[in-house]
């Protein structure tokens, strides 16, 4: 037993229980537990000081452990494989059980019943199938590994992470999961409240929250994806958490190499988008995606020390055909003809009749490199240290061709509307990390300690497409940026040489011919260079004591310094915009600011350095009362200060507490069920972006001049008469002291006083049962809330803004940020074994509320923690209904069969099946300062819904073993087979003029009861407008995977 | 690892967690800055005697500013401000000022410290002042306000030409200054500046303002205590046109009287909407405002009632 002194802890409620103090709960982060009782078989008692041995090609060396008083036994910090438990002592016959599938962060139990010598001396080798309930924990989420990864298809071929088949594009297989636009979304959050952990060091990047390592499966062993119900020592996160164990050396050499392959000459048909507007059109297609690589892993000294390393190389290369169309005027009326979908022209019909002059094919790239490196090393029986490296430099873009974005993994343009200098940009994507882990542990198991230290380090560059940089004074780097958008057209040939004659030419007042109504010429507009980093350090000690019951205590300190350096600029000083009517040109983006009236400093570059400080610790206790039920019970602690660029605190979030609370009980006994309920608060770490932006100042000016003495197209002029003083026309109203120039940017944006860091709620009820060997069946009901939320906000319609929590104290007349997430789910899941695996699962859930999370989905706008859902209280009209992520329905089948073809030749073959229900939409409007679609005319969600998604994806695996330890395999992966083509993505714009939204509106209060901010009548024939409801995106089609591999 | 040294390791982790929770204090004060724009600001008398010291108060145009600061990037502590009486402008656009870098339509000045003291306030050191000569302006016909019926005093008012009585548009701020007879005036003005601060919290950047303003009109001069708010809505109702709670209303080629819609400075949305308008009066709806009479408010339209939001009178903060 062991006291506490109670005195001194912050006073947190913990349930009952005496030994305080020390950590608690299941396995360590990334390891499993193996635990069970031992029975005499005759007289059904307990056995006491058996000898436990444990053995895995995974683990160096063997573990060994003695059963206490109540003939327990409990074998802690072991890597995820299969495990042999042999149970030995005198007087009974040695026992042994193969096959124990060990997965990472779970706790099996495997019981035994020692039969007396008497009966006959031989070992008994008992291959009745170990349980594959995790007994220890209340988490919902899934375990991903090899087994899976290589008999089914994942990670999809044009989406994130599809190139290098990174460990987050295989995260949307978990119930509960799918794909959002920067990642995984888990349980209704975004991929930014997601914490991302790679065998103990999170790497989520520290500006922006989302992943900032995508590392390849190939040097994984298992992903873990903990979609809810977590204990305390995993924190700082609103999302789920996925924990990645890499891959190690054995004590035998193995390795692989292989390559895959996605042409594009196998893709399916894509649907085209008919479309209405200017000349300029795009096609996409896939050109090739694919990788190429090797591991290898063994031992330097057998038992002590294995290294394991692994290079890949993966190429993502699309295809964008940019084509240039010519109206077809009608030679009477001058107005363009007018046809329907299928071509042909009818009155009131919707699409501009056009023939194609030109086509040019743009490539849209990305060149991932992936090197890995690890040493596992066991100093003696108690202590193990391993060491990880691994560097992810990619590079896209430039050089003639367009960059995939790394944030979102898609073609970084849909369309080229406008010369390639201006709207390419080269992307340099590259992370660099470095992993010690020290494992010790006491004589008899009872104490671990678990020691991290780690560097994440990243580099991001947005640079020009010759490579110049955020700054540099040549190269396109030094060339301003243009946005033509004059209301009567420019012809294209004001820009570049069109073919032929067809097109107006350069110079006409208004083209109808060859129109472009926002064409962007010149330089590459916002470059940057960012340098992130994160130092990390964090303990963590587990304590196994006995007290009324079982005690499997932790606690734990981390402690993390995020680094956020950004250097950005405008190429060539600033992006000039035309102005709607042709006749002066502005300073749309500059960096700069005013010394006095007028006096004014451009700057080229614009830096901060900012700094955020994480310190957290938690303490929980899983008690196993009476050896019946078990209780999780635990709280943690973060506390985060952020500075500015200037170096000063420039937001502090300390006491957050949160307290975590779940009970488990097996109602067989055997480790084959569990019932469970869990309680959960969770915190979000706020991202360094904010930092950056709002809390450190982005100072921009503009001015104007005239079309007469500034031709930015010119080079020269955009060095000289542009940026001449004496061409600055008078811009400042009557109230200003400034007259040529106008402040658009300044100051920091201030943090109300009382600010509450942002959290959210989770309660978690389900139960599980193991009713086929190796397959368990489980049902859960997760439901989550959000308690606050930090975000930036206005009071004054735009004119001051400041960091607060909307719908409290001083906001409590702005609404509740509300993100309400319920969601029921039937899964079974069937681990490899004869020959077989299977997973079903079927999730009913709503997404409900005001607030999408760390990015806004409706424009993809990633600043997390001041995107504009509530900057202004005529923004939050309407705006609560089925949000973005709401899928009401989500069924996902996964199924392998592996068919053995005489000794040598193997067939794998398995299949998935998804078919989910569709998003929301809304009907929106134009607000008056914050323009198009932020004004929710009827409540959120009044739109169609989109139609059910299909996709059924087969993979096919031929593998010929030639030798006892080398297999070829050759697979064949297809996604989309039937090439299904459902909508995803309609117009949602009703219009484009400033209106009201219609407070508790219906869909029959279109067009009549809408009102415009002018209090001019609404004209529903001219105003609403055309394309809405029409398609804009549509699924990706269907990819084919050709993959080699040989392993040895 | 024994029992003690456990023990000793978690009390450690405790009360490092303690530290941890007092030591972090509340955010960081706000930077000293203005509201940037146009303010309203109502005047108290302290001396004078001409009539127009009895002026209701003044637009001012306000603007803060950076100094140069390490590597080209704008030093946040140091804010150098600008205050700018509109009316001047409205001379100077007739094309009669000087304004010289020596003679400026505005007054300058800094702020004292980088962050406010503890009851939000941020004094400002006033370095220079808005000093102009306007040559002799001719009449040009402006409009005045009459009587639709001068027998009726309950009719609408109307603006038309002084010499002709056609209604014409005139230009803001001149008729009252300069009189409806042919006669050319010269004017100089001078506004002198002292004990200007403004309130600086999160919520509240700078927008309202207390400062001591002594006026020199040809010769002779006047004191008042200012107390100015951002941004400056006019809250005056045209008879027969639909409220409208923006200065520069739909062009309208005739005088209208207004009259006092306090909703008009409101923020609330429900109030917003009933106006028929997304979009609320700007005004912080900390403040506590009232609507009143003022003068020299709409740019179209010089009759003699018009209307703006002033801070309440009582007190500097003006809050609710």
């Amino acid at each position: 037993m062991i006291w506490t002194r109670r005195g001194l802890w912050p006073s947190v409620a913990i349930v009952a229980t005496q030994t305080l103090l020390v950590a608690s709960a299941s396995a360590q982060q990334g390891t499993g537990v193996l635990t069970g009782k031992i029975e005499d078989g005759a007289t059904r008692a307990p056995v006491a000081d058996v000898v436990i041995t444990v053995t895995s090609p995974s683990l160096q060396g063997e573990q060994v452990v003695v059963t206490d008083g109540s003939g327990l036994y409990r074998v802690p910090n072991l890597p995820p494989g299969t495990y042999t438990i042999r149970v030995e002592k005198e007087t009974y016959k040695p026992y042994a059980r193969p096959n124990v599938n060990l997965r990472g962060d779970s706790t099996i139990r495997i019981d035994a019943t020692l039969l007396p010598e008497s009966l006959k001396a031989e070992e008994v080798v008992v291959v009745a199938q170990a349980p594959t309930v995790d007994i220890g924990s209340a988490t919902t989420g899934q375990t991903i590994n090899n087994d899976f990864t290589s008999r089914i298809a994942v990670a999809a071929v044009g989406a994130k992470g599809g190139g290098v088949r990174s460990f987050e594009a295989v995260a949307e297989l978990t119930p509960g999961a799918k794909n959002d636009d920067f990642g995984v979304s888990i349980n209704g959050s975004t991929s930014p409240e997601n914490q991302y952990v790679i065998d103990g060091l999170s790497v989520n990047n520290p500006a922006f929250g989302i992943n900032g390592a995508p590392l390849s499966i190939e040097f994984t062993r298992e992903v873990n994806v903990i979609s809810g119900g977590y204990m305390p020592e995993y924190g700082r996160a609103t999302g789920g958490t996925l924990n990645v164990t890499t891959k190690q050396g054995s004590n035998e050499f193995h390795g692989s190499f292989w390559a895959n392959s996605s042409p594009g000459f196998l893709e399916g048909k894509r649907k085209t988008l008919r479309r209405i507007g200017d000349s300029i059109a795009a096609a996409p297609s896939l050109n090739h995606v694919g990788d190429i690589g090797f591991d290898i892993g063994g031992p330097i000294v057998k038992d002590k020390l294995w290294f394991y390393a692994g290079f890949m190389v993966a190429q993502t290369s699309l295809n964008l055909d940019r084509i240039i169309n010519a109206k077809q005027l009608d030679p009477t009326t001058g107005k363009v003809i007018k046809v329907d979908a299928d071509g042909n022209a009818a009155a009131g019909a919707l699409y501009d009749k056009e023939t194609e002059i030109q086509r040019q094919r743009y490539r849209v790239e990305r060149m991932d490199y992936q090197a890995f490196g690890k040493l596992t090393y066991t100093i003696d029986s108690r202590n193990r240290l391993t060491l990880t490296g691994y560097a992810l430099p990619s590079s896209a873009g430039g050089d003639g061709k367009f960059a995939i974005d790394p944030q979102t993994g898609l073609s970084s343009i849909a369309r080229v509307p406008g010369q390639y200098t201006a709207l390419a940009n080269k992307e340099i994507s590259s992370t660099y990390n470095g992993t010690l882990k020290w494992t010790t542990e006491s004589d008899s198991k009872k104490i671990l300690v678990d020691t991290t230290v780690g560097i994440h380090h990243q580099q991001e560059g947005t640079r020009a497409a010759d490579g110049s940089k955020a700054g540099d004074t040549t190269g396109l780097a030094s060339e301003s940026q243009t946005i033509w958008r004059r209301t009567k057209p420019h012809s294209l040939n004001d820009f570049e040489n069109v073919p032929g004659s067809v097109c107006e030419q350069a110079g006409t007042a208004s083209a109808s011919v060859c129109p472009v109504n926002n064409f962007t010429s010149g330089g590459p507009g916002q470059l940057s260079e960012k340098t992130i980093d994160r130092y990390q350090a964090k303990s963590v000690l587990t304590y196994l004591a006995e007290g009324l019951g079982h005690h499997v205590a932790k606690a734990g300190l981390d402690a993390e310094l995020m680094r956020y350096t950004n250097k950005r600029s405008y190429a060539g000083g600033r992006v000039y915009r035309e102005s709607t009517s042709g006749g002066t040109f502005s300073d749309l983006r500059q960096y700069g600011y005013l010394t006095g009236p007028d006096e004014a400093v451009v700057l080229n570059s614009l830096q901060w350095t900012t700094k955020s400080l994480t310190i957290g610790g938690f303490i929980q206790d899983s008690w196993s009362i009476m050896d019946k039920v078990t209780l999780n019970v635990g709280v943690r602690y973060d506390t985060q200060q952020l500075y500015d660029g200037q170096g000063n605190v420039a937001m502090s979030l300390p006491n957050q507490w949160s307290p975590r609370v779940g009970l488990i009980y097996d109602p067989t006994q055997t480790g084959r069920s569990k019932i469970y309920a869990n309680y959960a608060r969770y915190y979000e770490s706020v991202p360094l972006n904010l930092m950056d932006r709002a809390g450190s100042s982005e100072p921009t000016i503009t001015s104007v001049r005239s079309k007469a003495v500034c031709d930015p197209r010119i080079v020269e002029q955009q060095r000289s008469t542009c940026i001449d003083d004496a061409n600055r026309r008078v811009v400042g109203g009557v109230e200003s002291p400034d007259t040529k120039w106008i402040i658009t940017g300044a100051g920091k944006t201030p943090v109300i006083k009382g600010l509450s860091p942002q959290s959210s709620d989770e309660l978690v009820f389900g139960g599980e049962y193991d009713i086929v060997k190796n397959g368990r069946l489980g049902v859960f009901y997760t439901k989550r809330w959000m308690n606050g939320v930090i975000e930036d906000v206005s009071r004054d319609e735009a004119q001051t803004y400041f960091i607060g929590n909307p719908g409290k104290g001083l906001l409590s007349d702005f609404p509740k940020p509300e993100r309400n997430y319920d969601g029921f789910t039937v899964f079974f899941t069937k681990n490899l074994a004869d020959d077989w695996l299977a997973q079903l699962s079927y999730t009913v859930s709503y997404l409900r509320g005001n607030y999408a999370g760390l990015y806004r989905p409706e424009t993809q706008q990633l600043d997390p923690n001041s995107n504009s859902d509530f900057d202004l209280k005529s923004l939050t009209v309407n705006r609560s209904g089925p949000l973005p992520g709401d899928r009401t329905h989500d069924l996902k089948l996964f199924g392998a069969k592996d068919w053995d073809i005489g000794e040598r030749m193997i067939l794998n073959t398995g299949l998935s099946l998804r078919a989910n229900s569709g998003a929301p939409t809304n009907i929106l409007g134009s607000h008056p300062i914050y323009g198009l679609d932020e004004i929710f005319i009827l409540p959120r969600g009044a739109g169609d819904r989109l139609p059910w998604q299909f996709r059924v994806d087969p993979k096919v695996a031929f593998g010929f073993k030639w030798s006892k330890e080398q297999t070829v395999v050759l697979s064949i992966d297809v996604i989309n087979l039937l090439n299904f083509q459902a909508i995803t993505g309609i117009d949602q714009r009703y219009t484009s003029s400033d209106v009201n939204p219609i407070v508790n509106g219906t869909r029959g209060n279109l067009p009549s009861g809408i009102t415009k901010i002018d209090k001019t009548p609404f004209d529903a024939a001219t105003e609403v407008n055309k394309n809405f409801g029409n398609a804009t995106s549509y699924q990706a089609p269907r990819q084919i995977r050709i993959g080699i591999r040989t392993t040895f | 690892m024994k029992t003690r040294q456990f023990g000793f390791a978690a009390t450690v982790i405790a009360l490092g967690a303690i530290a941890m929770s007092t030591a972090c204090g509340d955010q960081p004060d706000p930077k000293c800055v203005t509201g940037r724009g146009e303010f309203a600001a109502r005047y108290t008398k302290t001396a004078g005697t001409k009539p127009f010291c009895d002026k209701k108060g003044e637009l001012f145009g306000v603007q803060s500013y950076n100094a140069l600061g390490d590597n080209g990037a704008p030093n946040l502590d140091k804010v150098p401000i600008a205050i700018q009486p509109v009316r001047v402008v409205h001379f100077a656009n007739l094309g009669n000022g000087d304004p010289t870098a020596a003679h400026t339509l505005y007054a300058k000045g800094i702020f004292k410290t980088p962050e406010p003291d503890g009851n939000g306030i941020c004094e400002v050191d006033m370095t220079t002042t808005t000093d102009q000569v306007f040559a002799a302006v001719k009449d040009s016909g402006l409009k005045v306000a009459t009587l639709s019926d001068p027998k009726d005093p309950n009719s609408p008012t109307v603006c038309a030409d002084a010499k002709t009585g056609a209604v014409v548009w005139g230009e803001r701020g001149t008729v009252a200054e300069l009189g409806t007879d042919a006669e050319a005036k010269e004017i100089t003005v001078k506004y002198e500046w002292s004990a200007v601060k403004f309130y600086v919290t999160a919520s509240a950047t700078g927008t309202q303002f207390m400062g001591h303003l002594k006026y020199t009109q040809n010769g002779d001069s006047c004191e008042w205590d200012v107390h100015g708010m951002y941004p400056s809505v006019s809250c005056g109702t045209k008879t027969g046109i639909q409220a409208d709670n923006t200065i520069s209303g739909t062009a309208d080629p005739t005088c209208r009287t207004t009259t006092a819609t306090p909703v008009l400075c409101q923020q609330d949305a429900p109030a917003d909407l009933v106006y028929g308008a997304t979009v609320g009066s700007s005004i912080n709806p900390d403040f506590k405002r009232t609507c009143e009479p003022f003068e020299d408010v709409d740019v179209h339209d010089t009759s003699p009632s018009q209307f703006v939001c002033l801070p309440d009178a009582q007190k500097f903060p003006s809050l609710n």
